[in-house]
């Protein structure tokens, strides 16, 4: 370090008294009671790493009495129904509450401190996902006491979960769960993209990015478009069962494979959903244990995007046996091998990582060798299984048990166990024990690989899945108990990582960088993360530069305390990391945790069909989401301020740089993926029924379509006029904004009632065939962006009452804006799609 | 049908048998490595090929790993370049995958005719 380079920093030592003091003050967390109002991505990253493996433990223990049940043939500790319930319920909460959430949480926990942030943007979002998914979730769980539990397979395919195969509430239960659990994952999702694309320091451009925040991006983007399908695909399900709407009864039109395609257009990339993540914490555990920069970055990072697009072209690999034609099975056969190349990819890479520097044999390298060795194991199995004449063989038996344990707990579980013991000291006043690790791996790794090795046997034996019980002379007796005696093993490895996380892990001032690393999460941070935000100029900052730590610490860097007296963070540009401007953060509250038991609620009591109850747990949601966004955008002290250096930044940004902005486009694009889903549900039945679909003679229930699309027009035309008038801010004409939003919103909701009774003056009845079904799906598809269109834009009259909207602080009418034109573009799509297909195929 | 890949599954049921003593003719009923059919036999010899590449491939990584780890400075330098990873990532998959779904593919021409009569799977109650 010469004085050059010292003369670089951006603000002096010593910092005036008091600073820190006051940085420390706005960033503490409540105590007591008040704790379960913090939003800070330390304790709600915990609490929501915590919750996962609450989960993991739970369906664990149900994988444990499954495993007792097959000990030995003909065995009758549980009935076949009970297995049945307690088979679906571990496949989904290992799937649902455990893997999905616990990648997101350690996104939400670990990407702030990687990336130089104060905290992720939008911290009430993170607590409202996290209650949702603990409140939910512990719910969902304790339906298996009251024999409740959905029974039907994680996968849930009609027509065995339609009500007249399953009438009890179970499957209910998993469609409005699991629809809902995976709002609260497209939520994380949005925060995760913001968080990774705007939030990090500067001078950490894209290409100096580590290598998990790029996989929490493909993360997020992945569940941005491929969560919606299954949000479409529960919502289709349950308004069959409740209400008869024929998608997936082929007496009426509909067709049970519909399910099967959306199910696996989510299910296939939720694959890699989890794995990616996991292979960016492998890929930033390795260069700590190994004291040397990953190998081949570039060509790491090009192999996780292109996993992340192959992803989504191999769901019908999934559906082989289903008789589809030959060309179909050859192109998803191809692509389905196609994707392990990038996987390969980042293995070799990884090797060449462990070669390039000197492996140290901690607990978290352990969990990476035995991550490397199974993981490899399960994607050979893979490539096996994606030959279809191998697949005719081996699917449906437990051949593919065996593959997907070996690439899930192989893929997923090593790297995130590894990952808990390498970053505990980063968040906690303790390390974990390094002793009982390397006893918890190999009990893991050995009580694993005999598990599930002896399965890829079992199932070339002809053992089917999902079996309760087996014939003594099927000869499947002791593989079986191999298979018992090594699931054992490993939960007692689990019990022993558990115990010790409970005796070490407490939230505090971190133990700090014990494996010398190299990544800014080990810089010395408290709630507020790093005290300044530094500079970026190297992959592996602080290897670069050895001082760089002391000098965060001093404050010499950026913002090193709060400079409008909020909780703030620097808002880069999403390339390049240029700073553009402060933004004040929220503080705690009660409201994110309420909005989340109202959601809850309303799903919950919607299973029961408690349905005035429901609406009133929604309404109280709504009002916990009013009250959480009232007093964000508090009016800021100064319009600029100073974060050192001379670099001066606005406090306040609307428009398309806005991370407000941002946020919404995002929600937009998860929007529409949704409607493409359902548009290719309408072609996908239309193809399987032609014969439901009218003639373009007696499209009678398009008589009002003109008139709806008309007036969604003006609707439109009405809203970009009330963006113009706020914007030039007449000061004399304050009336035309209001009268303009409040005429838009009534004629965009006029429009949708009208389409709706237009098709019902027709006669038209969503239970009389698949069409009529998708017919009204369509409208509700729209009211579901119609909806909150009005909560906002009625929220946002209330703060340009309130005198908080203007020319400039206009990021509430900006979002109701966006969120509005959405809603007008699906409408005029459905006119098109609903009255004008007809007329084109007929 | 090739002596060789008959004399295989004759050595893996006969290692089967061996560590597993309990099993009977029965399970033989509906166990992919007894085919009973042209198809059978033809998905079989693609069972055998694929199992011996996998091992041969998980072999050959964990040699890489512990070249990686313990191997002199040689082998270490050529493992950490971008060449090993290029290569080894990238077009040693990119052939042996490419022969495998030309393999695939010929197997799905010839088409899947299914289990002959009086051997269909061992009734299981599922519930």
């Amino acid at each position: 370090m010469t004085n050059t380079d010292l003369l670089k920093l951006p603000n002096s030592a010593p910092r005036p008294a008091g600073e820190l003091e006051a940085l420390e003050r706005i960033w503490s967390t409540p105590t007591g009671f008040r704790r379960l109002t913090a939003i800070n991505n330390n304790i709600i990253g915990v609490y929501y790493i915590a919750t996962a493996l609450a989960f993991f433990v739970f369906a664990g223990v149900l994988a444990a009495i499954m495993r007792a049940q097959l000990a030995v043939p003909d065995n009758t500790l549980v009935s076949p129904d009970v297995y049945n319930q307690l088979m679906t319920m571990h496949g989904t909460v290992m799937m649902f509450l455990f893997a999905v959430p616990a990648v997101e949480a350690a996104g939400v926990l670990l990407l702030p401190q990687m990336l130089g942030a104060r905290d992720l943007p939008f911290p009430r979002l993170s607590a409202y996902a996290f209650w949702a998914y603990a409140i939910g979730g512990t719910i969902f769980c304790s339906s298996l006491l009251f024999g409740l539990s959905p029974a039907g397979g994680w996968f849930m395919y009609p027509p065995l979960t339609s009500s007249s195969f399953s009438s009890g509430i179970g499957a209910d239960f998993w469609l409005l769960g699991i629809g809902f659990i995976e709002i609260s994952a497209i939520a994380g999702a949005i925060e995760i993209i913001v968080g990774v694309l705007r939030t990090r320091a500067p001078g950490m451009t894209i290409g100096k990015m580590p290598v998990f925040a790029w996989t929490m991006l493909i993360f997020a983007g992945m569940v941005i478009f491929a969560f919606p399908a299954i949000i479409l695909a529960t919502l289709l399900l349950e308004l069959e069962r409740a209400f008869g709407w024929p998608f997936f009864i082929s007496d009426r039109g509909g067709d049970p494979l519909l399910w099967q395609h959306l199910f696996w257009f989510f299910g296939h990339p939720e694959v890699y959903v989890i794995f990616l993540p996991a292979a960016g914490m492998v890929s930033m555990i390795l260069p700590s244990m190994t004291q040397s920069p990953l190998v081949a970055y570039n060509i790491i990072v090009v192999a996780l995007i292109a996993t992340g697009f192959f992803s989504f072209g191999l769901w019908v690999h999934h559906m082989f046996t289903t008789g589809l034609p030959n060309l179909s099975l050859g192109f998803f056969s191809a692509a389905s091998m196609a994707v392990s190349l990038p996987s390969g990819v980042q293995v070799f890479a990884w090797i060449a990582t462990i070669a390039n520097g000197k492996l140290r044999f901690h607990t978290p390298a352990l969990f990476v060798l035995g991550f490397l060795f199974i993981f490899t194991l399960g994607g050979l199995t893979g490539v096996m299984v994606a030959m279809v004449p191998f697949d005719w063989q081996a699917h449906d038996t437990y051949f593919v048990v065996a593959h997907l344990h070996y690439v899930l707990i192989g893929g997923m579980v090593f790297p995130l166990f590894a990952a808990i013991y390498y970053w505990t000291p980063a968040f906690s006043r303790k390390a974990l024990d390094e002793r009982l690790g390397k006893i918890a791996f190999w009990l893991m790794f050995i009580g694993f690989n005999l598990a599930f090795f002896i399965m890829h046997l079992t199932g070339l034996w002809g053992m089917p899945r999902r079996v309760y019980t087996y014939k003594s002379e099927m000869g499947w007796g002791l593989p079986n108990l191999v298979s018992t005696i090594g699931a054992y093993i490993f939960a007692a490895g689990v019990a022993i990582v558990l115990f010790d996380l409970i005796r070490k892990f407490r939230i505090g001032y971190p133990r700090g960088n014990v494996w010398s690393a190299g990544t800014l999460e080990w810089l010395p941070n408290g709630n507020y993360s790093a005290r300044s935000v530094p500079i970026i100029r190297h992959h592996n900052p602080l290897w670069s530069d050895p001082a760089l730590s002391r000098h965060v610490e001093e404050g010499r860097y950026y913002l090193p305390g709060t400079a409008t007296g909020y909780r703030e963070t620097i808002v880069t540009s999403p390339v390049e990391a240029v700073p553009q401007y402060v933004m004040i953060m929220p503080q705690p509250s009660w409201a994110p945790m309420i909005a989340a038991a109202g959601t809850a609620a309303f799903f919950i009591l919607l299973t029961f069909k408690l349905v005035g109850l429901a609406l009133f747990a929604g309404a109280i949601a709504v009002i916990a989401m009013i009250r959480w966004g009232w007093d964000l955008e508090p009016k800021p002290p100064f319009a600029e301020v100073d974060i050192g250096g001379g670099l001066r930044l606005p406090t306040y940004m609307s428009g398309p740089r806005s991370h407000s902005w941002w946020a919404v486009s995002i929600l937009l694009l998860a929007a529409a993926a949704l409607y493409l889903s359902y548009v290719f549900s309408y072609l996908y039945l239309w193809t399987v029924a032609p014969g439901v679909w009218p003639s373009a003679a007696d499209v009678s229930y398009g008589s009002f379509a003109a008139l709806c699309a008309a007036l969604f027009i003006v609707a439109s035309v009405g809203m970009l006029l009330a963006s113009h008038t706020l914007r030039i801010a007449h000061r004399s004409r304050q009336w035309i904004f209001p009268v303009l939003v409040i005429g838009s919103l009534a004629a965009l909701s006029v429009g949708l009632v009208l389409e709706v009774y237009g098709h019902w003056s027709a006669g038209l009845r969503p239970t009389i065939n698949s069409f009529a079904a998708l017919t009204y799906t369509a409208s509700l598809l729209q009211g579901m962006l119609v909806a909150p269109a009005l909560v906002i834009g009625v929220y946002s009259l209330a703060r340009y009452a309130r005198g908080d909207l203007d020319s400039n602080r206009r990021a509430a009418f900006d979002v109701t804006h966006l969120l509005f034109q959405a809603a007008v573009v699906e409408g005029l799509f459905n006119q098109l799609l609903v009255y004008g297909f007809p007329h084109v195929v007929r | 049908m090739a002596l060789g890949l008959r004399l295989d599954w004759r050595v893996a049921a006969l290692l089967g048998f061996a560590v597993f003593g309990n099993a009977t003719e029965a399970w033989c009923n509906q166990s992919a490595l007894h085919p009973a059919s042209d198809a059978a036999e033809r998905i079989f010899n693609l069972i055998v090929v694929m199992t011996a590449g996998a091992v041969a491939i998980q072999l050959l990584v964990i040699g890489l790993v512990i070249a990686g780890v313990y191997g002199n400075w040689r082998w270490r330098h050529r493992i950490a370049s971008v060449r090993f990873v290029f290569a080894m990532g990238v077009i040693f998959p990119t052939v042996i995958l490419t022969a495998l779904l030309v393999y695939g593919l010929l197997l799905m021409r010839d088409g899947h005719s299914g289990a002959l009569p009086g051997h269909d799977a061992a009734p299981m109650d599922t519930t």
